[in-house]
């Protein structure tokens, strides 16, 4: 068991949910309400990586991030360092990645707020502010809770971006599903063995979670 | 994980607590959490730099894998320092430090692309040569049963197999830019095979993948390195026996320290040079 890979895929997992959720929360919120034909794209582009190849997403990063590429050249001027082969870089590709695990949940949530409630609240002289903090997220708990969960667990079984952009550098960029890949190409069938067992376990122990907390939300009565 | 049981301590929190505390409550878990979260980063980034100095981080051809993984266990054994490698293919670990890669010492399998790094001053120097990379051919133990005869030098049994379909599919390393691939594909193509083959090749992305095809038990045969095919896994699961070096170009094994390498990184690069270093790499098969 490589316990250096499986903190660096838990401290990525944990980053990625924290940085992405506040922001699937706010987009959601603003998407819901909003009749503007930006929707449409807007909705589109946030769905596209659930659909789009690694590979592809690899190539982008790679070509916009490497050091010949725009920013990743305006950030080693800046810097000293490079983007791509590094945790910042596979950091950036797991918040890109993630996008759709973030948001869509967290937007069915909020669509599934009545509307009338949101006027209901207006009409208590309640500012957009704290409507969303006092009465929508409440209601929309089960949504965000099952964005966190499915976003840290589709970013610990991340591979293909991870090994396009990240390399395979221990400590670094060498993720669980990387160091299975690893030790299978070294011959070690048990050590990946243990490993893969472990991540087998870790995603469907998630998955129970999160249908386990789902359950209790219904029951206590917060979704509506 | 501090950050972690924090986010724990405070979910639970967050989903018990009485509506008319809601709005400080909540007020105090985000300020309780950013801060948190700085302070964990910022333990992260000093990490990161004093990691930086005495790091040694090695991109090294796949083919060294096991003589350098004992190497690198001697040198923890000696003077306590750890070494972190990062195993692939040389066309691969070229990309990738054109791209910005961040490596203190390169070892690469042909050394063509040592020159090309060190043209681009990736590297301080042209480097060291450490050894010259053999290939096998490889025949897993039910097939080598069944036509012993398979494993000759001139290949010219396996070239009967390979049209008689006895051999459906043939493990190498992925030409584009792995050396023992390009190699390998010289093999195929001196001794006339090459048309009959490239239906029946399975790619690996390095030479240690196609070595892993080779022994997977799908496959009836593999090109692969010496210094690989000389591991007690590979051995238990067939046998092999040795390309002529006038097959295909020669593998001439070469590293380089790159222009940021870390003093560890320097004196570890020494280390590869000694005596009981060149020893090992004798042993699995660097000439």
């Amino acid at each position: 068991m490589d316990w250096q890979a499986f903190r660096l895929s838990l401290f990525l997992a944990c980053l990625t949910a924290i940085i992405l959720i506040p922001m699937g929360v706010l987009l959601a919120h603003y998407l819901v309400r909003s009749s503007s034909w930006l929707k449409q794209f807007l909705e589109a582009g946030l769905t596209l990586p659930l659909v789009l190849p690694p590979t592809v997403l690899g190539y982008y990063l790679l070509v916009g991030f490497g050091n010949t590429g725009f920013l990743g050249s305006w950030f080693y001027e800046l810097t000293g360092n490079s983007i791509v082969f590094s945790f910042f870089g596979i950091l950036i590709a797991s918040l890109i990645v993630n996008i759709p695990f973030a948001f869509i949940p967290i937007q069915r949530a909020f669509e599934a707020i009545p509307i009338e409630l949101r006027d209901a609240a207006a009409t208590c002289g309640l500012n957009p502010l704290k409507r969303l903090w006092i009465i929508e997220l409440p209601l929309a708990w089960k949504g965000i809770c099952s964005a966190t969960v499915m976003t840290i667990a589709h970013t610990i079984g991340e591979f293909g971006v991870v090994l396009m952009v990240g390399g395979n550098i221990p400590g670094q960029t060498r993720t669980l599903s990387i160091a299975i890949y690893d030790r299978v190409q070294a011959l070690d069938m048990d050590g990946a063995g243990v490993m893969s067992f472990c991540l087998l376990l870790f995603s469907f122990i998630t998955l129970l979670l999160s249908q386990i907390l789902n359950r209790k939300s219904v029951v206590r009565g917060v979704a509506h | 994980m501090g950050l972690l049981q924090i986010i724990l301590a405070h979910f639970s929190e967050f989903l018990l607590i009485r509506p008319r505390h809601l709005f400080l409550q909540r007020t105090i878990f985000l300020v309780l959490l950013s801060t948190s979260l700085s302070a964990e980063l910022c333990i992260a980034q000093v990490q990161m730099k004093d990691m930086k100095q005495q790091r040694i981080l090695i991109a090294a051809a796949s083919d060294v894998r096991y003589a350098l993984d004992l190497m690198i266990a001697n040198y923890f054994k000696e003077t306590g320092q750890a070494v972190k490698v990062s195993y692939g293919s040389s066309g691969n670990f070229y990309q990738q430090v054109m791209q910005g890669g961040d490596y203190d010492i390169l070892m690469m399998a042909d050394e063509q692309y040592i020159f090309r790094l060190s043209e681009q001053r990736k590297t301080i120097d042209r480097g060291v040569v450490y050894g010259q990379g053999r290939l096998v051919l490889f025949i897993p133990k039910p097939i080598l049963e069944k036509w012993p005869n398979l494993l000759s030098p001139n290949l010219s049994e396996f070239g009967n197999a390979l049209k008689d379909g006895r051999i459906r599919s043939l493990a190498i390393a992925n030409p584009a830019h792995a050396p023992y691939g390009v190699a390998a594909e010289q093999t195929l193509k001196s001794a006339q095979l090459w048309e009959i083959a490239v239906p029946k090749l399975i790619l690996g992305e390095n030479a240690s993948q196609a070595t892993q095809f080779a022994i997977s038990g799908s496959v009836q045969g593999g090109l692969i390195p010496l210094a690989l095919a000389k591991h007690s896994t590979v051995q238990q699961k067939g046998g092999y026996v040795l390309i002529p070096p006038s097959a295909h170009l020669p593998l001439i094994q070469r590293m380089a320290l790159s222009s940021g390498a870390s003093s560890g990184a320097k004196e570890f690069y020494a280390y590869l040079q000694t005596e009981k270093s060149q020893k090992i790499f004798k042993e699995f098969g660097f000439e």
